[in-house]
C-alpha cells in the first residue's frame, strides 16, 4: 500500500467516470463495501467499450454475511481470471485496504489504458474501420457472383448442346439446290424495291437532319454565349471586388489623413489668432464709437424736434396774446367812441391790427428767420416773464446736460433717455 | 483575462506529471511517474529528455530554487523533488544528485524552498513536517500528526510555515514560541495550498470540490462553488495578483479576490501540479495523462480616459480609441508581452526584453528601452517618470526613456514587495521597508538620495500606502494604513512643523488618491468614504469630521476593492469581479481647484447655492488651509460654527502680526504654539490671559510668575473659577500663592484696563 496507489486509482476511477468520488483516504481503513462496489462496477458497469462481463450475476448489495462475502470475492476473482487472465489475492481483497488497491490496480488499469487509447487513437480506430468495410464490401460481391456462376454453366450447356441440331440444319440448306435465274430476278425487283424504299427514307431523313441540325447547332451557340458571359460575370465580379478594396483602402487611408489633417495646427494660426483677437478688440471699439454716433444723432435730432415743437407753441401764444391785445384795443375803442361814426373805428381798428400784424407775424413762413424769433422771445418775456425765465431756465439745463453727455458718452444713463438708450445697448 | 494553452507534441511524459518547475522564463521542467525529466522550451514548444531516474523513483513534487539576485541563471539552478519512497532529492539541473535524505516514512508528498532559498519544508504520509537546510540537513520537525500531510507552503517573508493535515488548515509561527494557529478549512480532505509571495493570502483546495481564499488570519475571504471533481492543486502568480486552480480536466483563472477570469477545459485528466513562470505571465501545468501544458495569459484589458487597451496574442497590443470610431492602433512588439499599465496619456508596455513607452498622441513611434536584467512585477507610473520593479529593486524612468537611477529599497528579508507597498509622485518615491513593516523610506526619484525627512515610523504594520499626486513638495502627503485599519496621513517633508502624523480614520479598507486633485477614497464598513482634504487634518480636526463625504454603498459584497478614482468617478470592483462605477458630487473638485487658482468669490457662490455642509466644511478647510480670512469666516459661518467666526472677527481687528499669527493657531486648536508665539514675542499678559480662558492654569501661573499684578488676575478667576465649580482649592502652588496674593477684582479690572490701554491685551 503507497500512495501512488491510492492516487492513481482516485485518478483512474475519475478519468473512468466511477459514479462516486474516491477520496485519496478511502482505504487508510478497511472498507470493503467500497471494494465489492468497486469489483462490481469493473466487472459489470465499467464504460461499455471495455466491460468484462456485463452478464456476470455479482451483487454488492449481498454482503451482510462473512460467507457472502467471501462468495463475492470468490465469484469476482474467477470471473476476471476467466475473462482477462487477471490473477487477483482474494486475501488481500477481502482486507480491503491499501492491500485491495494493489489488487483492483492492473484490472483498472487494462480499463484506463483502453479508455486512453480509445480517447488518443481516435483516427488509427477509423482507419481499421474502413479498411473493414472495403474487405466487406469484397466479401459480398464474391458472394453475388458465385451465385451467378451456375446459372451461367447451365446457359452454356444448353447452347452446346443445341449446336449439333444446328449443324443438321446448316448442312440440309446447303446441299439444297436453287434454280439460278428465278432467284437472280426475284432478288433484282426486291434489291430495286428496297433501293426505292432506302432513297426515299434518305431524303425524309436529309431533311430532318438538316433542321434537326441548324437547331442544334444555334442553342450550341446560345449555350456558348452564355456560358461566355457567365464566365465574363465571374471575373467582372471578381474586378469589382477589387475595385471596391482599393477604393476603401484608400478611402481608410484619406480618413487618416484627414483625422492628421484636423489634428494639424499650421504655423500660421498662431498669427491668425492673434490677428484675430486684435480684430475682435478692434471690432468692439469700433461698434462702440458706432453707438455713441447714433446715440448722439438721435440727441441732435430730438433736440431739433423739441426746438421746433416748441417754436410751434411760442406762435400760438403770441398769436393768442396778439388776438387778446386786439380784443382789448377794440373794446378801448368801443368805450372811446361809443358815440362815433361805426365806420370810422373800423378804419382804424383795420390799421391798428395790420400794424400789430406787419410788426409781429412777418408770415407764416418765417418760421426759420431768426430775428423773428428772438423777437418772439422778447415778446412772450414781455407778456409773461415768469413763463419765459422757467423755459430759459430749461433750455440751459438742457443745453448743460447735452454738453455733458458729449462728454461722457453713453456711459450715464440718464432717465429722459434710458429708453433710447436700452433700445441701442441690445447690440451688445 | 484568460489562459490560452499549448503543449508540446514531440516528447511527453507516459504517465502521471507529478512536478513542474520554470527555469528561467522560457523553460519548463517536468518530473514523471514515467522517472524522467522533461525540459521543454517555451518559445518553439520543443522538449527534450534531460535525466532519466531508477526504476523505483516515483516523484510526488518537485520545486525549483528560487532565483536569487547573486546568480542569474547559470549552473547554480537546483531543484528539490520529493519521491514515493520518502526521500528527498535536491538535485541540479545537469543531473547531478547534490544531496538524498530520508526525509519521511512512507512517501514525501511535498516539498517547498522559501523565498531566498535558505530553508526547505517537507511534508509526508508519515504525518511529520519537517524544515532541511539548503543543503539538506535536518533543522527541525514542526508537527507531527497521525495522518498525512498533503500540503505545506511558506509565507511570503519566511517566517511562517502553513500545512494541512485533514480538514485542518495550521499556521507555525517560526519567529514565536506560540502554539499554531489551527482552523478547520474544508469538508474533505485538504489536498493542495498556497500562500500568496506578496501578502498574506493563503488559497486551499480540497476533496469537498471548493477551493477557498483565507487571509493569514485564517478568515474566509472567498468559497468557491462546488466543482465536478477535487481540487488538485493551486498555485499564485509572483505578484499576489492572481492564481490558478486546477481540478479534473479544469483549469481554472483567479483573481487574488477569489472570483475567475476564465476557465480551460482540458482533457487530460487532473491537474497535478502548477507553476507560474517568475514574470508571472505563465503557467505551466503537469496533468495526469503525462502532458505538460504550457499557459500564458492573453486578454488583458486595461483602460483610461478614452482609450481600452487589450492584449490581443502573445505579442499584440490593441488600442482603441472609443470617442472616435475610427482610429484603432495594433501595436507589436517583438518578444512577449508581460506586463503593461496605462495613466497620464502614456502606455507602458514590458516585453521579456525591452520596455516600450508609447504616448497617446502617437502610437506609431514607441521609445524602446532594453532592459533583460530583471523580470518586471510591478509598474507604477505618475505624471512625469515611472517606475518598474521586480520586487526586489525598483528602477525609475522618465517618459523619454531615459533610466534615473536604479534603487535598492532597505531592508535584508527576502520578501517581495507588492504594488500597495510603492508609490511614486513626481518628486517623491515611498517605499516601506522590506524587513521593518513599520517604516516609510521616503526618496527623491530623481536622484535616489533620501526626499524631505528620509522615513517614517509607525508603531503598526503599514499594509497600504499611496501618495498624493498634486502640488509642491511641501504638500506631499504619503496616507497608509496599517493592519488594524487605521488611516494616518503623514506629510513628506515637515520643516518646522511639529506634528507629523495624523489619524483620519478607522476599520478602512482601501485606499486610492484622487489622480487630479488631492482628494484621498477609502472604503469603510461598506461605505465610500471621500476626504476632500485630508491634510486639514493637520489644522483642524473637526473640520475633517464636518467634509467627510461618505456614500453607502448597497449590494456590495464582502471586499470591495477600490480600483479607481479619476475626476469625480469611483471605480470599485465587488467581490465577484463586478465593476461598479459610482460618482461624488463634482463639486468638491471644483471648489478645490477654485481655491487653488484664488477664486474665493465664486467658490463662496458655489457653497451657497448648492448649500450643503459638508461643502461648506471643504470650502472653511480650504480657507485655513489658504490662510483666508474672509472666506474662512462666511464658511466658520454657515457651519454655524460661531466662536470661530467671533474668533476671526478678534484676529481682524489686531494689527500687530505676531499676534495675528498667535491667534491664528489659537484658531486651529493649537494652544501651545499659540502660547509660545505669544510669549517669544513679548505677549506675556495676553498669553497669560489665552490660557486663563482656557483653564490652563498652571501655565497661567507660570507665565504671571514675574508680575504681582498678574499673579492677582491669575488667582482672581481661579477663585472665581473654583467658587462656580463648587470645589475647593487643592494644588498646593495655589494654595501658597493664595496666602501671598490679596484679591481685589477693582485692582484686576484696573490692571487688565491698563493693559488693554498699552495695547497688548
Amino acid at each position: 500500500m503507497s500512495y501512488r496507489e491510492l492516487r492513481n486509482l482516485c485518478e483512474m476511477t475519475r478519468t473512468l467516470r466511477y459514479p462516486r468520488l474516491m477520496s485519496i483516504e478511502n482505504f487508510r481503513s478497511p472498507n470493503f463495501q467500497l471494494v465489492a462496489e468497486l469489483l462490481e462496477w469493473i466487472v459489470k458497469k465499467s464504460p461499455e467499450i471495455c466491460r468484462f462481463e456485463p452478464d456476470a450475476s455479482l451483487d454488492a448489495t449481498s454482503i451482510s454475511t462473512e460467507a457472502e462475502r467471501v462468495e463475492f470475492v470468490k465469484n469476482a476473482v474467477l470471473l476476471m481470471l476467466q475473462n482477462s487472465r487477471i490473477k487477483m489475492n482474494p486475501k488481500k481483497l477481502y482486507q480491503a485496504d491499501g492491500h485491495a488497491v494493489q489488487e483492483l490496480l492492473p484490472a483498472l488499469k487494462i480499463l484506463f489504458s483502453a479508455k486512453s487509447e480509445d480517447m488518443d487513437s481516435g483516427p488509427k480506430w477509423n482507419q481499421i474501420k474502413n479498411k473493414l468495410s472495403s474487405k466487406m464490401q469484397e466479401v459480398r460481391i464474391t458472394r453475388q457472383l458465385s451465385n451467378q456462376l451456375p446459372e451461367t454453366g447451365a446457359l452454356l450447356s444448353e447452347l452446346l448442346s443445341k449446336h449439333e441440331y444446328l449443324s443438321n440444319q446448316h448442312e440440309k440448306a446447303a446441299a439444297r439446290s436453287i434454280p439460278l435465274a428465278e432467284a437472280e430476278k426475284l432478288l433484282n425487283a426486291t434489291i430495286q424495291g428496297i433501293a426505292q424504299d432506302a432513297e426515299q427514307l434518305a431524303h425524309k431523313f436529309l431533311h430532318i437532319f438538316v433542321v434537326d441540325n441548324f437547331l442544334l447547332a444555334t442553342v450550341v451557340f446560345e449555350i456558348f454565349q452564355f456560358q461566355n458571359k457567365l464566365n465574363n460575370v465571374a471575373s467582372d465580379e471578381a474586378e469589382l471586388d477589387e475595385k471596391i478594396e482599393r477604393k476603401k483602402r484608400e478611402y481608410e487611408q484619406l480618413q487618416k489623413r484627414f483625422a492628421k489633417l484636423q489634428a494639424f495646427r499650421p504655423q500660421y494660426m498662431d498669427e491668425y489668432e492673434r490677428f484675430e483677437e486684435r480684430l475682435q478688440k478692434l471690432y468692439e471699439v469700433y461698434v462702440l464709437n458706432f453707438r455713441n454716433l447714433a446715440y448722439l444723432r438721435k440727441v441732435h435730432d430730438d433736440l431739433a424736434r423739441s426746438e421746433r415743437q416748441r417754436q410751434e407753441e411760442l406762435e400760438k401764444a403770441m398769436r393768442l396774446t396778439v388776438e387778446k391785445m386786439r380784443m382789448e384795443q377794440e373794446r378801448k375803442d368801443a368805450i372811446g367812441l361809443a358815440d362815433d361814426d361805426t365806420d370810422a373805428p373800423l378804419i382804424d381798428r383795420r390799421q391798428s391790427v395790420r400794424k400789430v400784424y406787419g410788426n409781429m407775424m412777418g408770415g407764416a413762413v418765417s418760421d426759420d428767420d431768426d430775428d423773428d424769433d428772438e423777437d418772439d422771445e422778447i415778446i412772450r418775456m414781455e407778456e409773461n416773464p415768469k413763463l419765459a425765465a422757467k423755459t430759459a431756465k430749461s433750455v440751459d439745463t438742457e443745453e448743460e446736460e447735452e454738453g455733458n453727455d458729449y462728454m461722457i458718452g453713453i456711459n450715464v444713463p440718464r432717465g429722459d433717455d434710458a429708453k433710447s438708450d436700452l433700445s441701442s445697448g441690445d447690440d451688445f | 483575462m484568460k489562459l490560452k494553452l499549448s503543449t508540446s507534441r514531440k516528447a511527453r511524459h507516459s504517465e502521471m506529471v507529478c512536478g513542474v518547475g520554470w527555469i528561467g522564463t522560457e523553460a519548463i521542467l517536468s518530473a514523471g511517474d514515467d522517472h524522467n525529466f522533461l525540459l521543454t522550451n517555451t518559445q518553439n514548444n520543443d522538449s527534450q529528455q534531460i535525466l532519466s531516474m531508477p526504476e523505483t523513483f516515483y516523484p510526488t513534487s518537485l520545486h525549483i530554487f528560487p532565483r536569487s539576485q547573486a546568480s542569474k541563471g547559470g549552473q547554480n539552478d537546483v531543484f528539490a523533488v520529493s519521491t514515493s519512497d520518502g526521500k528527498l532529492n535536491i538535485l541540479s539541473r545537469s543531473g547531478k544528485m547534490e544531496k538524498v535524505v530520508d526525509a519521511h516514512n512512507g512517501a514525501a508528498l511535498c516539498c517547498r524552498w522559501n523565498s531566498d532559498g535558505t530553508g526547505l519544508l517537507s511534508c509526508g504520509e508519515d504525518g511529520f513536517v519537517k524544515m532541511w537546510s539548503r543543503n539538506g540537513m535536518l533543522r527541525s520537525v514542526l508537527a507531527q500528526f497521525a495522518t498525512a500531510v498533503y500540503c505545506v507552503a511558506w509565507d511570503s517573508t519566511s517566517s511562517n510555515v502553513l500545512y494541512c493535515n485533514g480538514d485542518q488548515c495550521y499556521i507555525k509561527s517560526l519567529k514565536m514560541q506560540v502554539a499554531p494557529l489551527k482552523w478547520k478549512a474544508h469538508d474533505g480532505i485538504i489536498l493542495c495550498c498556497d500562500w500568496s509571495p506578496t501578502a498574506a493570502l493563503i488559497v486551499t483546495g480540497a476533496e469537498d470540490l471548493k477551493f477557498k481564499v483565507w487571509d493569514g488570519f485564517g478568515q474566509i475571504l472567498f468559497n468557491s462553488s462546488v466543482h465536478d471533481y477535487p481540487i488538485t492543486s493551486v498555485a499564485w502568480t509572483s505578484d499576489g495578483s492572481l492564481f490558478a486552480v486546477g481540478s479534473h480536466n479544469i483549469l481554472r483563472l483567479c483573481d487574488k479576490s477569489g472570483w475567475s477570469h476564465s476557465l480551460e477545459k482540458m482533457n487530460s485528466g487532473s491537474v497535478m501540479s502548477m507553476s507560474w513562470s517568475p514574470d508571472g505571465t505563465q503557467l505551466a501545468v503537469g496533468t495526469a495523462a503525462g502532458l505538460v501544458f504550457h499557459a500564458h495569459i492573453i486578454d488583458k484589458r486595461l483602460s483610461y480616459d478614452e482609450f481600452e487597451i487589450v492584449q490581443t496574442q502573445k505579442q499584440v497590443i490593441e488600442v482603441r480609441d472609443v470617442s472616435s470610431e475610427v482610429s484603432k492602433e495594433t501595436l507589436e512588439t517583438k518578444d512577449r508581452i508581460s506586463r503593461m499599465s496605462i495613466l497620464y496619456k502614456y502606455l507602458i508596455v514590458v516585453t521579456s526584453s525591452h520596455i516600450y513607452i508609447y504616448s497617446s498622441k502617437n502610437w506609431n513611434t514607441p521609445t524602446m528601452i532594453e532592459y533583460t536584467e530583471r523580470t518586471v512585477n510591478i509598474i507604477v507610473q505618475c505624471e512625469k517618470i515611472f517606475l518598474v520593479s521586480d520586487g526586489l529593486t525598483i528602477t525609475t524612468f522618465t517618459y523619454e526613456g531615459r533610466k534615473l537611477i536604479n534603487l535598492n529599497p532597505p531592508g535584508q528579508v527576502m520578501a517581495l514587495l507588492d504594488e500597495r507597498k510603492i508609490d511614486l509622485a513626481n518628486d517623491t518615491l515611498v517605499v516601506r521597508d522590506r524587513a521593518d513593516n513599520k517604516v516609510l523610506h521616503f526618496f527623491d526619484p530623481t536622484t535616489g538620495k533620501a526626499q524631505g525627512d528620509g522615513n517614517l515610523k509607525h508603531e503598526h504594520d503599514i499594509v497600504e500606502l499611496t501618495v498624493n499626486q498634486c502640488g509642491s513638495l511641501n504638500e506631499r502627503n504619503v496616507a497608509f494604513r496599517d493592519h488594524i485599519g487605521a488611516v494616518y496621513v503623514a506629510m513628506v517633508k515637515t520643516f518646522g512643523v511639529s506634528q507629523r502624523l495624523v489619524k483620519i480614520g478607522s476599520l478602512v479598507e482601501q485606499l486610492v488618491f484622487n489622480d487630479v486633485t488631492n482628494m484621498l477614497c477609502g472604503i469603510s464598513e461598506g461605505k465610500i468614504v471621500v476626504w476632500p482634504l485630508p491634510n486639514i487634518a493637520f489644522s483642524d480636526r473637526n473640520l475633517l469630521q464636518k467634509s467627510l463625504i461618505q456614500k453607502t454603498i448597497g449590494s456590495m459584497g464582502k471586499f470591495p476593492q477600490l480600483a479607481n478614482f479619476a475626476g469625480n468617478t469611483i471605480v470599485i470592483r465587488k467581490s465577484d469581479g463586478c465593476l461598479v462605477p459610482t460618482g461624488i458630487l463634482p463639486f468638491y473638485g471644483t471648489l478645490i481647484t477654485m481655491a487653488s487658482s484664488s477664486k474665493w468669490d465664486q467658490a463662496i457662490r458655489l457653497c451657497r447655492s448648492v448649500g450643503n455642509d459638508t461643502l461648506w466644511a471643504t470650502l472653511a478647510s480650504l480657507a485655513v488651509i489658504h490662510k483666508n480670512m474672509a472666506s474662512m469666516e462666511i464658511a466658520y459661518a454657515a457651519l454655524e460654527d460661531d466662536e470661530k467666526v467671533s474668533m476671526i472677527n478678534e484676529i481682524k481687528d489686531k494689527t500687530d502680526k505676531d499676534v495675528r499669527q498667535a491667534l491664528q493657531v489659537v484658531l486651529t486648536g493649537k494652544l501651545a504654539e499659540a502660547d509660545t508665539i505669544l510669549e517669544r514675542n513679548g505677549q506675556g499678559f495676553r498669553a497669560m490671559m489665552l490660557n486663563i480662558q482656557m483653564f490652563k492654569w498652571k501655565r497661567a501661573l507660570v507665565l504671571a510668575g514675574k508680575d504681582k499684578d498678574w499673579m492677582e488676575v491669575v488667582m482672581g478667576y481661579r477663585e472665581k473659577y473654583l467658587k462656580n465649580c463648587g470645589q475647593k482649592e487643592t494644588d498646593p502652588q495655589f494654595l501658597k500663592m493664595m496666602s501671598e496674593v490679596e484679591i481685589d477684582w477693582v485692582h484686576i479690572r484696573e490692571t487688565i484696563a491698563a493693559e488693554k490701554a498699552k495695547g497688548t491685551y
